[in-house]
């Protein structure tokens, strides 16, 4: 089930969609363009099949578990989840649990969620505590993992506090996300993240976002299945049809940047390639408003507007309100158009304003379910709002049953329409593999062959 | 109706009285539910994602209509 790039093929193909690139469409902002959105760095994974088995084994699950989510970088939560010394979460993986804590006020810990006596989860949930105190006998650790409390302690002679310290897992942070990684061997998580995506989120600094809603839903697929859905915008042309006219789907650009993460940008108030007729700039603009052929349209544009600039124009006074005067610094591009990164494996922050933050994992140790999560990380003035709660929806309510994510569910409905139906169809594949694209599915390549380098470790 | 014209076949997908999204081109409809399962006409077949699109909680499409609309007004 390993991949190996096709070699016959060894240097990055320059093949691209017609219709105007996306350095092009840099060319007529309004605004002066910032380095980072002028990088242009495509990656190259070859052109292998991704075998099916990879969504559909047990067996691929299991190597997930040991080789990946065992050994890797991963969000587990923000830190306002933890603002004050003993506040506490349980972060999940597969069959994995953590406790993540506030061991200071600058020191957060991550220890593997179970009782050294006989194994019981030490917490079940979130919440503030003094200690770890075992629910089902009353062995005790401090904050900081050493052992604090053994009942009958004549009856455990061979317990040694200095072998009794509760098991860490690596902690780091980034723009006020919470990372761990189980493994105590792994490399540093500044290494693992990288310069060049860290100078991606310079001009966006996501430590001073709060968490504006979440909204997490069970997914009748694997993990993969929903996340390659939301790593590429070669999908738009079928599935969210309504948005052809005003955005540029097969003009994203796709980028690669250090080892481990990739970006995606695609443009808006722009036309698809895939159209056979030329939509003028008010048909764009309707287009990304989902203004109907029977409204009145939201702004008549006349001269010179166009699409994009207008739409920037009326972001900027949206966000002036709580950024302020800056936004006159941003251009249209950083207000209209979608960037949306990916950290191997999971994590999906979106860039400029966008406010989204994706994560996909497994449901639990089931490889045929998978938990959706968005986050909005929206700017805030004054005093930081508390972080909104989790709000669950099962796998058969509807995205639009979270009013909070407002125009967005009705667009993650539509693609929940797709995904188990995936789902399904992987266990009827008789192909070779998956025959992704070259350059449109770079994301999932990417994380693919990330995936093989992790599995071929020893 | 709160009609949408399909970009790439050029049909109109709108609204019918009984919930159902209506389908038309060339003289010609049909209707179909939000999952795009033709209901009845002489147009047996449909995007599904738009009819999802259009069928699907209509009541919260206007969503992002007065969302523009707002920008609008705050922009003055």
């Amino acid at each position: 089930m390993t991949l190996t790039a096709n070699p016959s093929t060894s240097s990055t193909p320059a093949a691209r969609s017609n219709g105007v690139s996306y350095q092009e469409i840099l060319d007529t902002d309004t605004h002066p363009v910032p380095a980072q959105l002028r990088a242009v760095s495509p990656g190259w994974y070859g052109s292998a099949d991704i075998p099916a088995e990879r969504y559909t084994t047990r067996a691929f699950h299991e190597i997930e578990k040991e080789k990946v989510w065992r050994k890797v970088w991963q969000f587990a939560c923000r830190e306002e989840h933890l603002p004050n010394v003993g506040d506490s979460i349980v972060y999940e993986i597969a069959d994995m649990s953590f406790v993540v804590v506030r061991t200071a006020p600058d020191t957060i810990k991550a220890y593997w969620n179970a009782c050294l006596h006989r194994g019981r989860q030490l917490r079940d949930g979130e919440g503030n505590c003094t200690e770890f105190r075992c629910p089902f006998h009353g062995y005790a650790w401090t904050l900081d993992g050493d052992l604090k409390h053994v009942p009958a302690q004549w009856d455990f002679p061979h317990v040694k506090a200095e072998e009794f310290h509760l098991p860490e897992a690596q902690v780091g942070t980034w723009g006020g996300f919470v990372f761990i990684n189980p493994d105590p061997q792994a490399e540093s998580f500044d290494d693992f993240l990288g310069p060049e995506f860290k100078a991606q989120f310079e001009r966006w600094p996501l430590e001073d976002r709060y968490v504006q809603a979440h909204v997490a839903k069970i997914m009748k697929c694997n993990w993969k299945v929903v996340q390659e859905a939301f790593s590429e915008a070669f999908h738009v042309v079928a599935t969210h049809p309504q948005l052809l006219a005003g955005i540029g789907d097969a003009n994203t650009q796709y980028d690669v940047f250090g080892h481990n993460a990739s970006r995606a940008i695609t443009p808006n108030g722009t036309p698809s390639p895939h159209i056979s007729w030329v939509p003028d700039q008010q048909q764009m603009f309707n287009a990304m408003m989902d203004t109907r052929l029977d409204d009145e349209p939201a702004v008549v544009l006349t001269g010179d507007m166009t699409a994009r600039s207008t739409a920037a124009a009326l972001s900027r006074e949206v966000l002036r309100s709580v950024v302020g005067d800056s936004v006159d610094e941003l251009c249209d591009a950083e207000m209209v158009d979608s960037f949306y990164y990916t950290v191997f494996p999971n994590f999906h922050p979106w860039g400029a304003y966008n406010r989204i933050v994706y994560r996909f994992r497994p449901n639990g140790d089931d490889h045929e379910t998978s938990i959706m999560e968005c986050l909005f990380m929206a700017p805030f003035v004054g005093e930081r709002p508390a972080p909104a709660p989790v709000h669950w929806l099962t796998a058969d309510e509807d995205w639009t049953d979270a009013p909070e994510l407002g125009l967005l569910g009705r667009v993650f409905n539509q693609d929940s329409f797709n995904i188990p139906n995936v789902q399904k169809g992987l266990k009827n594949l008789k192909f070779k593999g998956l025959t992704m694209a070259n350059y449109q599915e770079t994301k999932i390549r990417q994380v693919h062959t990330l995936m093989d380098e992790y599995i071929a470790k020893p | 109706m709160r009609d949408i014209r399909h970009p790439l076949s050029g049909a109109i997908y709108g609204l019918d009285d009984d919930g159902n999204v209506k389908v038309t081109k060339d003289d010609l409809w049909g209707t179909f539910n939000s999952s795009g399962v033709w209901q009845a006409g002489a147009i047996k077949s449909a995007d599904p994602h738009l009819c999802q699109w259009i069928g699907n909680r209509p009541d919260l499409a206007l969503v992002r209509h007065r969302d523009a609309a707002l920008k609008q007004e705050v922009a003055g």
